[in-house]
């Protein structure tokens, strides 16, 4: 095997978007999968985005990633999510053709220049020098490379639990990554276990549709990408009720469960829980919602969204067929609960780049967190920093303010995980500004520089950047009355479409994502500029530079780990040493403290 | 968690039976047990009694009690010793030298709350709370900040955070997952709102009470020259002297002194040489300050002299102190009076009290007068607010009343934030370090 500039391992949703930015990027990359039938593979739902998750999908999008695009492609029922809400909270999603989207992803990243695809099993990272020097496979095969990016998932030790029997796996099936656990165990990595866990699988056929209610797809849908002009609904999905009689089976059976029986030692997300935790947590429901999905066009296999357990076979069995509608239902795959490996994020830095390890970098639930669009943003973003790293250029860091990636990246190594970690539009503080609607124009200029929008591409976002400012311009210019357009809106004067009217013919909104970006610019104004407010004093602030000859050793009231933090990092202003990870608000006033006072001890000195 | 090991004398200095020295962080134990040799085996939280020991100087120099607290169970949170020699300032600082000696490091003000404060001990409410129960200048003022050490102000501020909270949850749990069918009843949203909104203005009326009960109330005492402004202070003060200390002040040309009326604490400014008629640039400077005084003060005590008959002075002051509150006081009862009550009652629109600073008379009555007319109804809860906390909470109640004004719940949900991270604030939870410092400095070493 030849020697590659980045080798990125494991071809799920966060290891094609790292290989697929950096061999843009210039570089000689290899993407080593287990199994080159699954790349790209869904192992779970069928969906991409949703709330926040959709604002994530955008931004992939916007940085140049294949999420969306290949979702466009592959998706067949399109729902915004919070469509009666405000813009700032809608959120694009797609569910998808499973089989499509595997087989167009892998056949996409075959035909991407400086990228090979590669089938093989890591066991190992080569580690010179405390820097990553290339990977082992489990044919011994050693293959060099400048940085490696690994992006295992749940394969990392993966242990599947059904009822009373548990095997190693890395998905249903499929080997997991044993060795390679062990490896970074003897790096010396902090680790912790995980759980997650999936859905039975229901033959399409043995489902009594009538009693479920239709859910169909919007009927304007909106695409996932930028990029794609339209996309249409080839599927409906289906909402059911599990009853009082599904949970006394649940119940009953509770002491089979892994998750209850206590040989799950992992922690599972609370946001996601199985049915026998909700019947747990929630004795009071009386019933719980169940979606049914296809999980494609050609396929008969239908995910019970809803229904993920840990029960054995025949209790999942029993359970199903207690549900109105699902009486004959056949079961093709069980549902299961899986444990898996996570090393603990405060150890990475911003640009996911390891602390221990250089040219290391991790992506995915591997730092702690869940979905395929956090494993996919955390993707781009460390195959773009792997790239910069061997470019000898400075790290790309995505601050909080302007991304989900960003609010992502920061929670993860500042604060850790104790349970999978997902995005919530709630975790954003400029959630009003962090939106779908206007992702591209927050991050694509970036992508741009950075080498990862292709010309065409790049033209396209500009018309449509302009397209919109102007016609924002327009709006926040002209008068309606004694008081401007945008005024008018959001004092709710005057409704929307009106507002709209206002505008020349050429500048009417074509898509409907340039009228919910003039909608949220008009209603959330004075919010936003509230909010530039603020960042400018924050940036004021973080540009506060740490003097290079200061000792942060006797500063007093500071806990020795930071202490050798700072001294490890060198931060150069005050908004590198915010970004530390496991600093805290209370010791940022101290260094700042220390650096006024540092100062006026120079002052006078030299005066 | 700060691990380097202070030390600090804890009581005042000066001579008394004892007096104690703390120390505080991981080598607590190791150091102390070089000063201090107990008799016995050392037992966490027991009283044990031992010798001084001088490691320099290889001799022992006193004996007393001491105190091991192992972490977390301690103040600080950190481990903790606490040593009681005798109460002699060289024995102290002996033994705080020798701690630095043996690694400590001296504490700076306020840093074992800091410690507490930091390690989670007490929230920033609590730890302000200290500092006003060795501050505070009346018996209420102890009990109204003892009251807020234990918890009343926290409790109050969780219980308001907690219902915003959930308010917040329930919205922002609308927003994230639509799919679960989760409805807002918005009146009952807008109720939780409202009540929060008003459990804050509740708190907000708080801050007057709490300020006059810890800092005292603050009484000029004004009059022409020779209206006998000083004989009535002094008479006032007279049965308080010893008790009563200088309260430091700014303006340091005017006496100030402290008197207490059944517990709650009276500053009295006497504005001895002030001359309301001034004659040159000097007495002209003079005004200028007692007037920026009673314009900063509770209210006002105004001497007339009843022996002789209104002058333009007294008229100047009469219409300087004009809408300020204000006792009048008809002084030198004891010389035939010329000054009509009545008059003077339908000139300024209040009675006037008759007193004499020589015999005494009416001083009682203007004590019961003080407390029931410049005392605010003292608070039911034993709660107050000091100005930090108020600016927190007016920002909360900005964002709440924004909140109500609202109809879209993202932009419900942003109001909300603000009150909740103002909340924080007050707490101590999030805090810019700027406040912090300008908090923790105040204290005083070894509290």
């Amino acid at each position: 095997m030849m020697d590659a500039d980045v080798i990125v391992v494991g071809a799920g949703h966060a290891g094609i978007e790292a290989a697929y930015a950096s061999a843009k990027m210039g570089l000689q990359t290899l993407l080593v999968t287990i199994h080159l039938e699954t790349v790209a593979q869904m192992s779970c739902n069928p969906s991409i985005g949703g709330t926040a998750k959709g604002q994530l999908v955008r931004e992939i999008d916007a940085m140049g990633g294949a999420m969306a695009r290949i979702g466009d492609k592959c998706g067949i029922h399109y729902k915004l999510l919070n469509r009666k809400k405000g813009p700032a909270i809608q959120a694009p999603r797609a569910q998808e053709d499973k089989a499509c989207y595997r087989l167009s992803m892998k056949h996409f990243l075959e035909g991407v220049e400086n990228l090979i695809l590669y089938q093989g099993i890591v066991t190992g990272i080569l580690v010179k020098g405390g820097r990553a020097a290339g990977v082992e496979t489990l044919e011994g095969i050693k293959i060099g490379a400048g940085a490696v990016v690994l992006t295992p998932g749940t394969f990392l030790n993966g242990l599947i639990h059904i009822g009373e029997r548990h095997y190693p796996s890395g998905r249903a099936n499929e080997p997991a990554s044993v060795e390679l656990a062990e490896n970074l165990r003897s790096i010396g990595f902090k680790m912790g276990r995980l759980k997650t866990g999936t859905p039975m699988r229901i033959h399409a056929d043995t489902i009594d549709y009538s009693r479920f209610e239709v859910q169909e797809g919007d009927s304007d849908p909106v695409p996932l990408s930028f990029w794609t002009e339209r996309v249409e609904n080839k599927i409906v999905c289906y909402l059911g009720y599990t009853n009082e009689k599904v949970h006394e089976i649940i119940r009953k059976n509770l002491h089979r469960s892994a998750l209850y029986s206590g040989r799950i030692v992992g922690i599972g997300p609370r946001y996601c829980p199985s049915i026998e935790d909700k019947i747990v947590k929630f004795p009071h429901h009386k019933r719980h919602h169940i979606f049914l999905e296809p999980e494609g066009l050609e396929t008969k296999e239908v995910y019970a969204n809803g229904l993920s357990s840990s029960l054995p076979y025949e209790v999942q069995e029993e359970f199903m067929r207690a549900i109105p509608g699902l009486e004959n239902a056949v079961m093709m795959r069980p549902g299961y609960a899986i444990e898996y490996d996570f090393v603990q994020p405060t150890q990475l830095r911003p640009t996911l780049e390891t602390l221990p390890v250089e040219n290391l970098f991790l992506a995915g639930q591997i730092n702690g967190t869940s979905g395929y669009e956090e494993a996919a943003g955390q993707g781009l973003l460390a195959g773009i920093n792997a790239a910069l790293k061997l470019k000898g250029k400075p790290p790309f860091i995505l601050p909080r303010k302007i991304s989900y990636i960003g609010v992502m990246v920061e929670d993860l190594i500042t604060q850790g995980v104790d349970e999978p970690y997902r995005l919530f539009t709630s975790r954003a503080e400029r959630r009003l500004y962090l939106r779908a609607d206007n992702a591209d124009l927050r991050l694509t200029p970036l992508a741009w520089e950075l080498g990862l929008i292709g010309e065409e591409e790049y033209r396209e976002f500009l018309k449509r950047k302009e397209r919109r400012e102007r016609a924002r311009e327009y709006l926040f210019c002209t008068k309606s009355g004694k008081i401007t357009v945008a005024q008018a809106f959001a004092s709710k004067k005057i409704s929307l479409k009106e507002a709209l009217s206002h505008l020349p013919q050429a500048l009417r909104p074509a898509t409907q994502d340039e009228a919910r970006y003039l909608d949220a610019e008009m209603r959330y104004s004075g919010y936003l500029e509230k909010e530039v407010r603020v960042a400018e004093r924050l940036k004021k602030e973080e540009a506060l530079e740490v003097p290079p000859d200061m000792d942060f050793s006797s500063l007093e009231g500071l806990s020795n780990e930071l202490k050798e933090k700072l001294a490890k990092y060198k931060p150069r202003t005050i908004g590198e040493a915010k970004r530390i990870p496991g600093m805290t608000p209370a010791a940022l006033g101290l260094i700042i403290g220390k650096i006024k006072e540092w100062k006026r001890r120079k002052g006078l000195n030299s005066s | 968690m700060p691990e380097d090991t202070i030390v600090a004398p804890a009581t005042a200095q000066g001579r008394g039976a004892i007096s104690m020295v703390r120390l505080s962080g991981s080598e607590a134990f190791s150091i102390a047990k070089k000063i201090f040799r107990p008799a016995g085996k050392i037992l966490p939280r027991r009283v044990l009694y031992g010798k001084f020991y001088d490691f320099q100087e290889n001799t022992f120099f006193d004996d007393g009690m001491g105190i091991f607290y192992r972490s977390p169970r301690s103040y600080t949170g950190e481990d903790m010793v606490e040593l009681t020699p005798h109460g002699n300032p060289v024995i102290v600082w002996r033994i705080v030298e020798l701690a630095v000696e043996a690694g400590a490091r001296l504490a700076r003000p306020g840093e074992f709350t800091y410690r507490a404060f930091l390690n989670g001990k007490m929230d920033l409410v609590r730890a302000e709370a200290v500092e006003d129960l060795v501050e505070a200048q009346s018996l209420e003022g102890v009990k109204l900040s003892f009251s807020q050490l234990q918890g009343s102000l926290s409790q109050k501020i969780e219980g308001l955070r907690e219902s915003l909270l959930s308010a917040a949850v329930l919205l922002e749990t609308g927003i994230e997952f639509p799919d679960q069918g989760i409805e807002i009843e918005r009146p009952r949203l807008q109720e939780a709102i409202r009540e929060a909104l008003e459990r804050i203005e509740e708190l907000l009326s708080l801050f007057e009470t709490g300020k006059q009960l810890l800092e005292g109330i603050t009484l000029v005492l004004v009059g022409k020259p020779n209206a006998g402004k000083s004989s009535i202070f002094n008479a006032l003060l007279e049965e308080e002297r010893a008790i009563v200390t200088e309260v430091p002040g700014t303006t340091r040309d005017f006496l100030r002194e402290k008197l207490i009326i059944d517990g709650v604490a009276f500053i009295i400014i006497d504005t001895a040489g002030m001359n309301p008629v001034p004659k040159d640039e000097i007495e002209r400077e003079g005004m200028r300050r007692a007037e920026l005084l009673i314009q900063e003060s509770d209210g006002v005590l105004l001497v007339l002299d009843g022996s002789s008959p209104l002058e333009p002075a007294d008229r100047k002051l009469m219409k300087m102190t004009e809408g300020k509150k204000k006792v009048v006081l008809i002084n030198k009862a004891d010389l035939p009076l010329v000054l009509s009550p009545e008059e003077i009652k339908r000139l300024l629109g209040l009675p006037p009290l008759i007193v004499s600073a020589k015999t005494r008379e009416g001083l009682e009555k203007l004590r019961v007068f003080l407390k029931e007319n410049f005392l605010k109804a003292l608070p039911p809860q034993k709660l107050y607010i000091n100005s930090r906390q108020r600016i927190s909470l007016q920002k909360a109640a900005r964002h709440l009343k924004e909140a109500l004004a609202l109809q879209a719940e993202e932009l419900i949900a942003e109001q909300l934030r603000g009150a909740i991270g103002a909340l924080d604030e007050l707490l101590g939870k999030i805090t810019p370090g700027d406040i912090l410092n300008s908090i923790f400095s105040r204290f005083c070493i070894g509290k």
